[in-house]
C-alpha cells in the first residue's frame, strides 16, 4: 500500500514538474511563440493538394524563421506515423540530432493522444482532427512547439484562429535547422542544396 | 428509248463511265469502323447511363492476358515480372496490374499498410510456399489474376484512353500478340472488348477481300452456264460492277464506314443487281429472233419488262427499306444502302443493258427454248404438276408449313458476339480459354447509389452490398463479382490487426476505413470503385462467356436480388457493353416485327398498285409467307438463333421472294387469253426458265456469304438463300396451284 502511495506521489510529483516546465519554456520563449507578426514565406499542401491531410508554411517571425506544419485530417494517426517515419529515416541514430528527433517523435505521439481525447469529447461534424507543430530556428534558440488549433479554410490555405500549446521543447538549433531543411525538401519538393540555399536565406 | 439507243449511246456511255469514275473513287476509299458503335442502338437513357459511369469509375476498357505455365506457377514468376514490365512499357498502357505487381493490406505498427503482393527481388527456394500463403491471404485475387488451380495467371490490362485515335488500341493488341507469339515457355491468349472490336474490324476488312471476288466469280461461272454467250456474262457484270461502285461510293462519300453489318452490303447489292438483266437478257434471247433484230425489236423487248422489272426492284428496295425501323445503326444503314443499290440496278439495268444488246447481232435461241433440255423438261413437268394436281400440291405446301411452324417456338433471341466467330478465330479460342481458366470474360458494370443522395458509408449500405454481391455470385453464369466489400474487409483486417475478412462492426471504424481510403495514395485504383464524394460504387458482375439469351435471365434475376437485398432506398443502374448488347438483342423480336410487318405491308401496297386486285394480292401472299415459315422452321429446328444477322432475313427476303411472284403474274396476265390450264402452262414454261435462272444466281450468291468470318452472316446468307430456293418452289407450285383453283371466281380483268 505504502509503495503504491509513493508511486502515485512519484508520479504526481513528475506530471507538476513536467507541466511547471513546460509552463516555464512557454514563458521564456513567449517572444519566439508570438505569431502576430508572422510573415508567410512559402507554402505547400501536404501531402498534395489533390489530398491535403494538411499545409506546410515556412514562416518568417520577429527575429526567428519558423516552419509550420498545420494538420487537419480524418487520419491524424496515420499522418504522425508517416511524420515520425521520414524522422526516423532523416535521423538515423549515427546522425547528430538523433536524440531530438526521438524526443520529438515522442512527443508528437503524445500531442497525437492528447488531440484525439480532445476529438471525443468534441467530436466534430468533418471528422477532421487539428495539430499544429512549429519548429523555430532563432539564432542559438532552437526549438519545435505543438498546438491544438483552431483552422479555417481561406482562400490561400488553411488559417488559424486561435491555438493552445501542448508541448514545447528546446531542442539542438542543429537538429532543428536540419529539419527545416528536411521538411523543406519534403514539402516544397526541392533538392536538398535548393533547400539548404532557402532556408539559409531566410534564418536569422 | 429509241433516241438512248442511237444517238444517245455514246454519250450516255460516257456519262456512265464518267460517274462511275468518281464513284470508284470513293469507294475505294471506304473505311472500316474500329469501335462497332453502329452494333449497338442509340439510347439516350443508357448513353447517359455510361456517361456517369464513366465520369465516376473512369476508362472500363481493359484486356486481359492469360499465361500459362507448364509446371508450376511460382517456377513462372520470373517470367510473369518480365512480362508485366514489357506490358507496362508499351504505348497505349495505362497501367498493368499481375501477381507480380499486386498489392497487399497487412497489419503494421501503424495500422494497414500496402506491401507487395510477392516480395522483391522474387523469392527464391520457398516461392511456393510464400506464393500459396499470399493467395491464401487474399483470396479475391483467385479468378482475377490467378486461376483456381494455380497454373494460369492473369495480367489485367487497364488501356488509355486517347478518343478520336482509333489506331492505337489496334497497334497495341498487335504488340501483345507479338509478345504471345515470341515468348517461350509459355502458353498466352488475350481477350477483351477492345480485342473483340479490332478482331471484328480485321474480319470486315478480310471478307470484303474473299467475299466480293467470290460473289463475282459465281456470277461469271453461272451466267456462263446458263447463257453461253459473252454478252450475257458481260453486261450484267457491267451492271454489278457499276451498281456496286455507285452504292459503295455513296456509303462513303456520305461519311459510313463498313461493320459486320454493312460488310454484306457490297456482296448483297452484287447479288442483287443481276436480277433485271438477267431477265432483260433472257427476254432478248427468247424474243429478239421472233420479233426481229433491230432497235423496235429491243424497244419491243423492253416495254412488257420495265413494269414488272421496276415493280421487283421496287419490292425488293421496300423489303430493304423496311430495316430502316430498326434500333441499330448497322442494320439501319444496311437497309437503306442496299435499297439505293437495288434501285441503282434498276436504272443501269434498264438502260445499260439494252444499250450493250443494240452492239450486238441477233439473238441465238438458247438451248433450253426448244424444250429438251432437263430445265425445260423440269419446268413442263412442273407446270402438268399444278394444273392437274393443285390440291396435292397446296397439301404438301400446308403440310410442310405445319411442320415448320413448330420449330418457329424454338427460335431463341441470342447474341453472343464471341461465338459468332468461327472456333479457330484466336479471339473465340482465347475468350474461351480465359473464360474457363480465370473466368468473367463478359462484364456488367452497376452503379449503385442510395436514393437519398447520402454518402454510402453506413454498415447497413455495405451489409446489404455485401448481400447483393454474394446472391450474384450464387449464380452458376457469374465467375466473378468485384464491388468495394473485398477492399473494405481487407482494410479493416489489416488496419486493426483481425484474423478474419470482415466488415467492420461500428459504424466509427466503418468510417474510419473510410477515411483511410480517401487518404492513401492509390487514389486512381479506388476510382475503379468508388466516386470520390463516395455516393456511388460500382459494382462489375464477371460473367461467363454466355450469349444474351442467359445473360438477359440472368440480369433478370440479378433485378430481384437486388430487390431482396438492396431495397427500396438504393438505385442500382446496369451499363457497359455487354448489357447494351442483351438489352439490344431482347429488342430484335419487336424490330423484327415492326421492319417485316412494313416490308409486308410496302410489298403488298406494290402488288396491289400494279395489279389492282385484292384476290390476286391474297394469291401472292400464299407462296412468299410460306417460305418465310419454312425458313423459321429450320432456324428452329437448327438451334441457330435470332440475332443481328437472322433478324433481317424475313424483312429482305419478303421484298425478294415475291420479284418471282409479280414476274409469273405479270406473264400470267399476258396469257390471259387463254383458259387457266393453258395460261398457267405457258407461264411456267415461259418465264420459269428466267425464274430458275435469277433464282440459282440470287441463291448462289447469297451463299457465297457463306464464306464470312461472322456466323450471323453466314446464317444470314444460308438462310436467304434457303428462302430463295423455297419462294422459287412455291412460285412455281404453289402461285400456280392457287391461280388454277381461284381461276374461276377471278374476274379476267383482274388477272
Amino acid at each position: 500500500m505504502r509503495a503504491v502511495l509513493l508511486a502515485l506521489a512519484a508520479t504526481f510529483v513528475l506530471a507538476v514538474s513536467a507541466l511547471a516546465e513546460q509552463a516555464s519554456l512557454a514563458r521564456r520563449y513567449a517572444p519566439l511563440l508570438d505569431s502576430a507578426a508572422d510573415r508567410i514565406v512559402r507554402r505547400a499542401w501536404v501531402p498534395s493538394a489533390e489530398q491535403p491531410q494538411g499545409e506546410v508554411r515556412l514562416i518568417g517571425r520577429d527575429g526567428a524563421l519558423v516552419m509550420q506544419t498545420a494538420l487537419s485530417s480524418k487520419v491524424l494517426r496515420r499522418v504522425a506515423a508517416a511524420i515520425s517515419e521520414k524522422e526516423e529515416r532523416s535521423w538515423p541514430e549515427e546522425r547528430d540530432g538523433f536524440v531530438d528527433s526521438q524526443r520529438y517523435r515522442e512527443t508528437l505521439s503524445k500531442a497525437v493522444e492528447a488531440v484525439q481525447r480532445d476529438s471525443r469529447a468534441h467530436p466534430r461534424p468533418d471528422r477532421r482532427q487539428r495539430l499544429l507543430i512549429e519548429f523555430v530556428a532563432a539564432g542559438r534558440s532552437s526549438l519545435y512547439a505543438i498546438y491544438l488549433p483552431e483552422l479555417s479554410e481561406g482562400a490561400e490555405g488553411l488559417e488559424i484562429t486561435g491555438r493552445k500549446l501542448l508541448f514545447i521543447e528546446a531542442a539542438s538549433p542543429l537538429y532543428v535547422r536540419g529539419n527545416l531543411v528536411e521538411i523543406a525538401m519534403d514539402s516544397f519538393h526541392l533538392e536538398r542544396a535548393e533547400a539548404e540555399q532557402l532556408i539559409s536565406a531566410l534564418a536569422p | 428509248m429509241y433516241w438512248l439507243l442511237t444517238r444517245g449511246r455514246f454519250p450516255y456511255l460516257a456519262l456512265l463511265l464518267m460517274v462511275t469514275g468518281v464513284m470508284a473513287y470513293f469507294a475505294i476509299g471506304v473505311s472500316t469502323e474500329r469501335s462497332n458503335a453502329s452494333m449497338t442502338a442509340e439510347d439516350a437513357t443508357m448513353a447517359a447511363d455510361y456517361a456517369e459511369f464513366r465520369e465516376h469509375f473512369g476508362n472500363d476498357d481493359v484486356l486481359l492476358l492469360a499465361v500459362t505455365f507448364p509446371g508450376p506457377l511460382e517456377n513462372g514468376l520470373h517470367l510473369l515480372a518480365e512480362l508485366t514490365g514489357k506490358v507496362e512499357g508499351m504505348e497505349g498502357v495505362a497501367r498493368v496490374m499481375s501477381l507480380s505487381n499486386a498489392l497487399q493490406l497487412v497489419h503494421g505498427p501503424a495500422g494497414a499498410e500496402s506491401r507487395p503482393l510477392l516480395p522483391h527481388p522474387l523469392p527464391g527456394a520457398d516461392s511456393g510456399r510464400r506464393l500459396a500463403a499470399a493467395l491464401d491471404a487474399n483470396p479475391d485475387l483467385t479468378g482475377l489474376l490467378v486461376s483456381a488451380d494455380r497454373r494460369t495467371a492473369g495480367l489485367v490490362i487497364e488501356i488509355e484512353d486517347l478518343p478520336g485515335d482509333d489506331l492505337y488500341r489496334h497497334e497495341l493488341i498487335g504488340s501483345l500478340r507479338q509478345l504471345a507469339a515470341e515468348t517461350g515457355g509459355a502458353e498466352l491468349h488475350l481477350t477483351g472488348v477492345s480485342v473483340q472490336k479490332n478482331d471484328v474490324a480485321h474480319f470486315v476488312q478480310r471478307d470484303q477481300r474473299v467475299l466480293i471476288p467470290l460473289v463475282l466469280l459465281a456470277m461469271v461461272l453461272l451466267l456462263t452456264l446458263f447463257y453461253h454467250r459473252w454478252s450475257g456474262v458481260l453486261l450484267p457484270l457491267a451492271v454489278i460492277a457499276v451498281s456496286l461502285t455507285w452504292t459503295l461510293g455513296l456509303f462513303a462519300l456520305t461519311g459510313h464506314s463498313l461493320n459486320t453489318i454493312t460488310s454484306l452490303l457490297g456482296p448483297v447489292v452484287m447479288v442483287l443487281s443481276v436480277s433485271t438483266s438477267v431477265h432483260l437478257y433472257s427476254g432478248w434471247q427468247q424474243q429478239g429472233s421472233s420479233l426481229g433484230l433491230g432497235l423496235s425489236a429491243l424497244v419491243e423487248e423492253v416495254r412488257p419488262l420495265f413494269l414488272p422489272c421496276l415493280y421487283t426492284a421496287l419490292t425488293t428496295a421496300l423489303g430493304l427499306i423496311s430495316l430502316t425501323v430498326s434500333d441499330i445503326p448497322a442494320v439501319r444503314q444496311f437497309g437503306l444502302f442496299a435499297a439505293a443499290g437495288v434501285m441503282i440496278a434498276f436504272a443501269v439495268s434498264i438502260t445499260l443493258v439494252p444499250v450493250g444488246l443494240s452492239f450486238l447481232p441477233a439473238p441465238v435461241p438458247p438451248p433450253s427454248s426448244t424444250g429438251e433440255s432437263r430445265l425445260g423438261r423440269l419446268l413442263q413437268g412442273t407446270a402438268r404438276l399444278t394444273v392437274e394436281r393443285p390440291v396435292t400440291v397446296l397439301a404438301v405446301a400446308l403440310a410442310l408449313s405445319l411442320l415448320a411452324a413448330g420449330g418457329l417456338g424454338r427460335i431463341r433471341n441470342n447474341t453472343d458476339l464471341v461465338r459468332f466467330l468461327k472456333s479457330d478465330a484466336p479471339l473465340h479460342r482465347d475468350t474461351l480459354f480465359i473464360d474457363q481458366h480465370l473466368g468473367g470474360v463478359n462484364p456488367v458494370d452497376f452503379t449503385l447509389s442510395r436514393r437519398d443522395g447520402r454518402p454510402l458509408t453506413t454498415l447497413e449500405d455495405q451489409r446489404r452490398l455485401a448481400a447483393f454481391v454474394a446472391a450474384a455470385e450464387e449464380h452458376s453464369e457469374v465467375a466473378r463479382a468485384f464491388s468495394i466489400i473485398p477492399l473494405l474487409t481487407s482494410l479493416n483486417r489489416a488496419e486493426f490487426g483481425l484474423e478474419n475478412l470482415t466488415l467492420p462492426e461500428s459504424e466509427e471504424d466503418l468510417l474510419y476505413l473510410f477515411d483511410l481510403l480517401e487518404a492513401a495514395p492509390e487514389q486512381e485504383l479506388l476510382r475503379k470503385l468508388l466516386s470520390r464524394d463516395l455516393t456511388r460504387t460500382r459494382i462489375s458482375i464477371g460473367l461467363h462467356a454466355v450469349g444474351t439469351a442467359e445473360a438477359a435471365r440472368l440480369l433478370e434475376a440479378l433485378g430481384r436480388d437486388a430487390a431482396r437485398t438492396l431495397g427500396e432506398g438504393y438505385q442500382l443502374v446496369p451499363t457497359g457493353g455487354f448489357y447494351q448488347v442483351t438489352r439490344d438483342s431482347n429488342r430484335l423480336v419487336t424490330s423484327l416485327g415492326k421492319s417485316f410487318a412494313l416490308s409486308l405491308a410496302l410489298v403488298l401496297g406494290a402488288i396491289g398498285l400494279l395489279f389492282r386486285s385484292l384476290k390476286l394480292t391474297l394469291v401472292a401472299l400464299v407462296p412468299n409467307l410460306i417460305p418465310l415459315i419454312w425458313s423459321g422452321g429450320v432456324m428452329g429446328y437448327a438451334g441457330i438463333d435470332l440475332s443481328t444477322g437472322t433478324a433481317m432475313i424475313a424483312a429482305v427476303v419478303i421484298g425478294l421472294a415475291v420479284d418471282d411472284t409479280i414476274h409469273y403474274l405479270a406473264r400470267y396476265r399476258r396469257e390471259r387469253h387463254r383458259a387457266p390450264a393453258e395460261a398457267v402452262h405457258a407461264t411456267t414454261t415461259g418465264t420459269g426458265r428466267a425464274l430458275v435462272i435469277s433464282s440459282v444466281v440470287l441463291v448462289l450468291g447469297f451463299w457465297t456469304g457463306c464464306f464470312g468470318s461472322f456466323k450471323p452472316t453466314v446464317y444470314f446468307s444460308l438462310l436467304t438463300g434457303l428462302t430463295m430456293i423455297g419462294a422459287l418452289i412455291n412460285d412455281l407450285l404453289v402461285l400456280p396451284a392457287c391461280l388454277i383453283l381461284t381461276g374461276r371466281w377471278l374476274p379476267k380483268g383482274a388477272a
